[in-house]
């Protein structure tokens, strides 16, 4: 139980009025001010664990973003009816000017008042670094229904999540940085809008279904033209060689490139293996499930000692 | 501060500009203005964050400020609590309107709490209480909105909306609580505090009060008591207006400023202007008197410690049922032992026409008329000469007494000591300056003397609050006075009053106001000023007051009982169940559907049986079918 901004003036303002008080000759409408005051903090102190009890928050089993991204995810408030004014704390990163980054308490979420149905939450953090990162001490707290003192109740001592790699493809990261290097425009959109990969187009021929035709194109050339997509053949490159000696930037730019494969596969329901310095590891089908995918993402790190003279630049699947 | 915490803190600024203008301390000039100011507050709101509306507010507080400096600068102290409330009501309108959305409320609520705190002490009657009452549930609705803004929610979204019900009953709860600890935690009904026995100690004439010596020329601030010391109780008789005049002490020699008493009249003894007081038993004396008896009175000493018996010049008989008391012989009373430790000594006092005099003793007149001449300033004789000029030869000394005394009381204000401007000696008095009641009894007294008509120096006690209807009165410690007798072959001793009437440190007192009002609330309201050591024991030794705390306590639970029923509005099938775990011993946890209950408990088969069965009659009762 400790006093909210609030509290802390009320109590100061308490303790003048309390040494006004015993300063002065006695008198009866002083004395139940003082009364009053002191019932009010009583009361202020021992309302909201009531508005508190009962409270308990759920969280998603995996809690997972993107780099670059801020990381939004939902929580489960079970919460009765009498709940009021509710907030979640958790100690976490938080980027400061200085580029460096701090732990700091910061509120989470807050639930206006409960009742019999699940309430969702939104619970949005600032964007991080890949990697794995802990949100600890936290805590549930409510100070009404008169904001002086807050009650508390820890909720669970860590809650882990997971920063991924974007997923962007080798060829799309060298296309474009080789454009921008020549000062022409973005390349265009890679793929279509069906997730596919888009191999490019060509005229529409009778039996084309109408949904691909590329109005754009068609305009510009006066001729109707379809988006033709790579299709699926049975021999599609699996195999993903992670190069872990890299330094950090260029380990960093490989793992966007098997991020964005292995969202590829799992899309298309296949299997991708990754060969790395601990041996082979394969996901998806025949393999681990994606999840641990995911996992391997986040917590993948350089070798200690890069040996970076001798190793080739990028990375190669096929 | 969101739209709704903004419309709470409306009716708090209300309540405190209220609390403000129930003093009666701040003209109505003041006062309409803030509350123009609060209600338009609504209009002000979208101005608020501009840079122009905030230069012309703070310009009209510029104005303000230069307009209560430049009073205070002319009237000086005199003005300082009207000038301090007026800033803090002011403060309020100013933080209603300009408290931007994202700036948080809390200076406001504690400016707020301390207007009611203050005006509490100058609150006239009951109708503090009921703007307190009024106040309360405001304030509890705006720590509500508070505390929704503290969890970082918006306190004007839909789902996030104060229960003005429940900060209705936290209010009753607070509010019911205070007033019982008010009632039943035992404390010092006497307490100095230690702050004003640091300062009392190094300046006894800080404080207004009875004393048997006076001393012109004192220094320092005073302030005014409101400490209960006699309490008056009409017994029997025609007692609607009361005698004013409570004489303690009589001062006869003066010298270098001081008024003592004269140790020839101050032993114990037969007095020296008849009639004579009789000592009938060791606690009763009286004296001859003309007529019947016009009352008596019950006097009670709310303060211990004080030898004197305080008795008007009507006085025609005195008796303690308590203590013995002794005579003087300038016809005071006193009591010649004090106990250790003293509850409530109490005397009664019969009032008539006491019988005449017929003569004057010399030794008496002589001892009124010393010091000879020479005691008043050059200004103070030549005020003597022009009084002296219009007055018609051979008028007796008791109509000179009157025109002296209506011509001092018309040279100077009346002032405490210490405040600005105040006379430190008679030269001062005589020159204009503002005095207070000694000084003006003083020159009263001499000037009497010049005339060589014997009089003396009282001090003693005014009553101003009396209740004709309850026939009860009190006399606070701020009280104190001192005035001026003259002994009188016709009429015996006659009280002349000097002091200006209208500026008397307590002429219009708010307490006596507010008790001569009728209604429980200002019943309620004395009741609570009054309350002391004696109310407190005899509240708690009452069995009605424990039977109905019971009975509220009762009351309250049941009435919150029948409120949850009402409430959850379980159907009979529900509360059947409940009754049922209940008595398994089986919790459920909230949102634990009875199917889930019966699957988890392990319980004996018989008890087990009568769970299913109960299940599946509240089933059966849910559903309409069994299952």
């Amino acid at each position: 139980m400790l006093p909210t901004p609030l509290g802390m003036k009320a109590l100061g303002f308490y303790g003048l009025c309390w040494f006004a008080f015993t300063a002065t000759p006695y008198t009866n409408l002083f004395f139940f001010l003082i009364l009053f005051q002191s019932l009010l903090l009583i009361l202020g102190l021992g309302l909201p664990h009531g508005y508190l009890r009962g409270v308990e928050v759920r969280f998603p089993s995996s809690i997972k973003g993107r780099k670059g991204e801020p990381l939004t995810f939902e929580i489960a408030w079970k919460a009765p009816d009498k709940a009021r004014a509710v907030d979640l704390w958790g100690m976490g990163l938080q980027p400061t000017s200085t580029q460096k980054k701090k732990k700091k308490k910061q509120r989470l979420a807050s639930l206006g008042r409960g009742g019999e149905r699940r309430m969702t939450t939104k619970v949005s953090l600032p964007t991080q670094e890949r990697g794995v990162f802990h949100l600890t001490s936290l805590r549930l707290r409510t100070s009404y229904p008169l904001g002086l003192f807050r009650a508390q109740k820890t909720i669970s001592d860590t809650l882990e999540y997971w920063i991924l790699p974007n997923p962007i493809p080798q060829s799309m990261r060298m296309v474009s940085q080789n454009s921008l290097e020549r000062g022409e425009e973005e390349p265009e959109q890679l793929l279509s809008d069906r997730g596919r990969e888009m191999a490019g187009i060509r005229e529409f021929r009778p039996g084309d279904d109408p949904t691909r035709v590329y109005w754009k194109k068609s305009a510009q050339r006066g001729v109707l033209v379809v988006r033709e997509g790579i299709e699926p053949t049975a021999h599609k490159p699996e195999l993903f060689i992670l190069d872990e000696t890299q330094e950090k930037e260029a380990f960093e730019r490989q793992l966007e490139a098997l991020a964005y494969w292995g969202q590829k596969q799992e899309r298309e329901h296949r299997g991708l293996t990754l060969r790395c310095l601990s041996g082979d590891l394969r996901f998806g089908t025949r393999g681990k499930c994606w999840e641990e995918f995911d996992r391997f993402l986040a917590h993948a790190q350089p070798a200690p000692n890069p040996v970076t003279e001798s190793t080739p630049q990028g990375n190669s699947h096929g | 501060m969101g739209k709704r915490l903004r419309r709470i803190c409306l009716y708090l600024t209300l309540c405190s500009t209220g609390f403000v203008q129930i003093t009666g301390v701040v003209h109505w000039k003041w006062i309409l203005p803030f509350f123009a100011l609060t209600l338009a507050a609504p209009l002000f709101q979208n101005w608020i964050e501009k840079k122009t509306w905030k230069t012309l507010w703070n310009a009209g507080v510029l104005g303000l400020f230069v307009i209560l400096a430049s009073d205070a600068k002319e009237t000086g102290v005199r003005f300082l609590l009207e000038d301090g409330l007026i800033l803090a009501a002011f403060c309020q309108v100013h933080l209603l309107n300009n408290l931007g959305r994202r700036q948080n409320p809390d200076l406001f609520f504690f400016n707020g709490f301390l207007i009611a705190l203050v005006t509490a002490f100058f609150s006239p009657d009951s109708s503090y209480i009921l703007l307190f009452l009024a106040y309360v549930p405001g304030l509890f609705l705006a720590f509500q909105l508070r505390s929704i803004e503290q969890a970082g929610l918006d306190p004007d979204s839909p789902g996030t909306q104060p229960e003005a019900g429940k900060a209705l009953r936290i209010s009753v709860f607070a509010l019911g609580f205070s007033f019982l600890g008010f009632g039943l935690l035992p404390r010092d009904f006497q307490r100095e505090g230690w702050a004003s026995a640091l300062l009392g100690s190094g300046n006894p004439g800080q404080e207004v009060g009875f004393s048997d010596r006076i001393e012109l020329g004192q220094k320092g601030p005073t302030k005014l008591s409101n400490k209960p010391v006699l309490e008056l109780r009409g017994i029997r008789g025609q007692l609607a207006f009361p005698p004013r005049y409570w004489r303690g002490t009589t001062l006869s020699l003066f010298h270098s400023g001081s008024w003592e008493q004269d140790p020839r009249m101050t032993h114990p003894g037969k007095n020296r202007l008849a009639p004579y007081w009789r000592q009938t038993s060791s606690s009763t004396w009286q004296r001859r008197s003309l007529g019947e008896e016009k009352g008596e009175f019950e006097v009670r000493f709310k303060l211990s410690g004080i030898p004197q018996i305080f008795l008007p010049v009507q006085g025609i008989k005195i008796r303690s049922p308590m203590q013995a008391i002794q005579g003087r012989k300038d016809g005071t009373f006193f009591r010649p032992w004090l106990p250790i430790k003293e509850d409530g000594f109490s005397y009664f006092v019969t009032l008539g026409k006491p019988d005449k005099p017929r003569h004057i003793p010399k030794l008496l007149r002589s001892s009124l008329l010393i010091p000879p001449m020479d005691q008043l300033p050059p200004n103070g004789r030549a005020f003597l000469n022009r009084v002296r000029a219009t007055l018609q030869p051979g008028s007796s000394p008791l109509r000179i007494a009157r025109i002296l005394a209506e011509k001092i009381s018309g040279i100077a204000p009346y002032l405490l000591p210490g405040e600005k401007g105040a006379a430190r000696n008679l030269e001062d008095l005589f020159a204009g300056k503002g005095a207070h009641c000694e000084f003006f009894a003083t020159a009263l007294a001499l000037c009497l003397r010049e005339f060589r008509i014997p009089a003396r120096v009282a001090t003693g006690f005014l009553l101003r609050e009396w209740d004709s209807k309850k026939c009860r009165g009190i006399i606070r410690k701020k009280d104190a006075h001192a005035w001026v007798e003259v002994p009188d072959i016709q009429r015996g001793w006659v009280v002349f009053d000097a002091t200006p009437a209208t500026s008397s440190p307590t002429a219009s007192d708010p307490e006596a106001e507010g008790q001569a009002r009728n209604g429980i609330l200002s019943r309620f309201w004395t009741s609570l000023l009054g309350f002391d050591q004696r109310k407190q024991q005899a509240l708690l030794s009452s069995p009605s007051f424990w039977l109905s705390l019971l009975g509220l306590g009762i009351g309250y639970w049941g009435l919150s009982f029948l409120l949850s029923r009402k409430r959850e509005q379980l159907p009979l099938a529900y509360r059947n169940y409940h009754r049922l775990i209940k008595g398994l011993g089986i919790h459920r946890a909230p949102h634990e559907t009875p199917g889930e209950v019966l699957q988890r408990s392990q319980l004996p088969p018989d008890k087990q049986a009568r769970l299913e069965e109960g299940t599946k009659r509240l089933e059966a009762s849910y559903y309409g079918r069994e299952t």
